[in-house]
């Protein structure tokens, strides 16, 4: 029980058990199975994202560029196939999605560490550079019509349940979340590489000496983002059924916010997946269901804001203070 | 002795740093009279023309003070993600007060306390995020991205998303008006630059920000509050991000709360390319002003060419990127050379 009150992950559980209620309470449509459903639609594409960042936060880095490398893939995939008239299966589109963003976080990669620089910034700049390129490039238009295999995987229902007089559904995309779940906490948990993504994040002096690989870690860590950001940006494409360059842009701010309320420390060494997914879990709610209580959308950004710097504002504080009590020990200590 | 020793190897450490940190501003100087040749070259000397100067010159102020506002963030080992939030929400409150007053107490007084309302809006954002930072912890990024977030969406709440109209002429005095011949904006932008550069060279603040930055442990042992520097740095990039945001509201004569957002990223980049440290430490104000001039040549240039807006977002994110490269490699060869005189000096005294 003890254990438990230390554990950020129950305080996150908690706020978002009183938000569900309060919204529940207000408008009881928040509670039909349906609402459940198109809640879990709408969060698979931040939490594919979300995921993979988490990794680099637990290393001690982040990553800005991943909506750039989403949108990369995704149009140039989607470009392609539309201009082969591409029939064949599903799986070539979402292998070639993956394959680009592999490459471009492969790239983010070895700039920052062959360089020694700071990760936010670099991914800053990659970030336009991708989409500058980008479009510069392949053009802004719109692409309206998927090759018929995506077409077919977006429309292609999962789940499908009717409550009262609305209908939601969910796609096969959600498990790739699945997977992207499973996977990121087999490599965390049972892995070597794992304990050197937390050992960078924690002190990377002290990982280097310990004889982790630093470098080939951390590389490996925007490369992983950059499969995600790519796998992501298809699915986004083949849920939207459509592929608009500029989609996606600006969805890192909300991606951060999730890792960082599920208790993943910012400065890095800490973060659970069981953490992000309840923070997936908040924000989805969020930013989907303040309609329902009569949030309208004007505000809406005000409220999602707030939530975000009290969620963060709450581990921060108990982070402080905990850092605070160190001192004190070690000054207890000496006077023995 | 030994505190002589210590003085003694200070005053070097002091006289190396000064001397490499001249070295990246001499490098920036030769790429700012670069890409001003470069420019005037492919436009064939139309780049040099009186009305393309005027227009550069009411171009550059608002973006070269928000940079400023973002670099003495940076100085301090922080980030301010939250300037362009600041100027649009001061911008708004500005042209809400001066609608709302102008017809009480007539225009020059309405716009007058205007101003004051909008400074007043950065100075307190400013310290919110100061707050944020310094007392609960959270680190400067997230924090200021949080409330970047909540002042675009204050922002957005109060102007139901649309632009605030309806300020008088008058107010375009700073934005588009003209004192001696200047354009207004660059004066405004000249004093801010000549306040911040006696604030950080000359005085107590600056020398705190500068120590705090390079080691908030040591600053902490030195006597320094290390949290009071914070909020007051925040605060300071608040009111500056305001001042922009007024240049902006007054030259375009109302006001948007979602206006500029590719503005953060070249904030950054004319900081990172101006040779202010991310890390905290390094950095003058000299340096951003000729990154700003830099960009704003490249800008202009393009604009003249009609390139693409979407072609400058690569250019900027490569140049951010490359300047970051050159740095690291510039530095690593003045260590070595450094390294290299130092050992033929022990070879010579053995």
């Amino acid at each position: 029980m003890k254990n438990l009150l230390k554990k950020n992950e129950f305080y996150v559980g908690i706020t978002l058990i009183v938000m569900c209620l309060i919204i529940g309470l207000i408008n009881p449509v928040f509670f039909t199975l349906a609402n459940f459903v198109s809640l879990m639609r709408n969060g698979i594409i931040m939490g594919i994202m979300s995921f993979a960042l988490m990794l680099g936060i637990i290393a001690g880095g982040i990553d800005v560029s991943f909506p750039a490398i989403a949108v990369c893939a995704m149009y140039l995939t989607s470009k392609l196939m539309e201009s082969l008239a591409f029939e064949g299966p599903v799986i070539v589109p979402i292998l070639m999605a993956v394959a680009i963003g592999t490459a471009l976080g492969l790239l983010n990669g070895i700039i920052i560490t062959q360089f020694n620089l700071p990760a936010f910034i670099v991914t800053l700049g990659t970030s336009s550079l991708f989409h500058g390129l980008l479009i510069t490039l392949a053009g802004s238009k719109p692409v309206n019509r998927l090759c018929p295999s995506m077409e077919n995987f977006g429309k292609a229902q999962m789940i499908r349940v009717t409550s009262g007089s609305t209908t939601a559904t969910c796609t096969y995309t959600f498990l790739f979340l699945v997977a992207i779940m499973i996977i990121v906490h087999v490599i965390l948990k049972y892995t070597m590489l794992g304990r050197g993504i937390y050992a960078i994040g924690g002190d990377r002096v002290s990982a280097e000496r310990a004889g982790f690989n630093v470098k080939g870690i951390t590389i490996f860590v925007y490369t992983f983002i950059g499969m995600a950001a790519g796998l992501g940006g298809v699915c986004h494409a083949m849920q939207a059924r459509m592929c608009i360059p500029t989609d996606l842009m600006g969805s890192e701010m909300m991606c951060i916010a999730v890792v960082v309320l599920g208790g993943t420390s910012i400065s890095g060494g800490k973060g659970t997946v069981i953490g992000t997914l309840l923070g997936l879990m908040l924000i989805t709610v969020a930013q989907n269901s303040l309609i329902l209580v009569g949030i309208t959308s004007i505000w809406q950004e005000l409220v999602v804001g707030l939530i975000i710097l009290a969620g963060v504002s709450l581990s921060a504080y108990k982070e402080l203070k905990n850092s605070r009590k160190i001192p004190k020990i070690l000054d207890d200590e000496m006077e023995v | 002795m030994r505190m002589a020793s210590n003085t003694e190897q200070k005053k070097k450490v002091n006289f190396l740093s000064r001397f490499t940190e001249d070295a990246s501003l001499l490098r920036l100087f030769f790429i700012m009279v670069a890409a001003f040749a470069l420019m005037m070259m492919i436009t064939k000397g139309k780049f040099l023309t009186g009305a393309n100067i005027a227009s550069m010159a009411t171009q550059f102020p608002e973006i070269g003070i928000l940079a400023i506002a973002v670099s003495i963030t940076m100085l301090l080992g922080g980030i301010n993600l939250s300037v362009v939030g600041i100027a649009n929400l001061s911008g708004v409150f500005c042209c809400m007060t001066i609608i709302q007053l102008e017809p009480v107490i007539g225009t020059w007084p309405a716009i007058l306390i205007g101003l004051i309302v909008a400074l007043v809006c950065g100075l307190i954002c400013g310290a919110l995020n100061g707050i944020l930072i310094a007392y609960i912890g959270i680190p400067a990024m997230l924090a200021t991205l949080g409330a970047q977030e909540i002042f675009m969406g204050l922002g957005i709440g109060v102007t139901e998303g649309a632009a605030v109209f309806g300020t008088p002429d008058a107010f375009t005095f700073i934005g588009a008006g003209k004192f001696l011949g200047i354009p207004g904006p660059l004066v405004v932008f000249i004093i801010v630059v000549v306040i911040f550069t006696i604030l950080l060279q000359k005085k107590k603040y600056g020398m705190e920000l500068y120590l705090s930055g390079t080691s908030p442990k040591a600053a902490r042992f030195s006597g320094i509050k290390n949290q009071k520097v914070i909020v007051m740095t925040h605060v300071f990039s608040g009111i500056l991000s305001s001042v922009a945001g007024i240049i902006i509201a007054s030259r375009a004569n109302s006001a948007k709360a979602s206006y500029g957002s590719s503005y953060v990223l070249q904030c950054l980049i004319v900081a990172i390319l101006g040779g202010i440290n991310p890390n905290g430490g390094f950095g003058k104000i000299s340096g951003v002003v000729m990154a700003i001039l830099t960009l704003q040549f490249l800008s202009s240039g393009f604009n003249m060419l009609r390139v693409d807006s979407y072609f400058k977002t690569f250019i900027w994110g490569a140049l951010l990127v490359g300047a970051m490269i050159l740095n690291y490699l510039g530095d690593r060869y003045s260590e070595n050379k450094k390294r290299r005189n130092a050992e033929k000096a022990i070879e010579k005294e053995s």
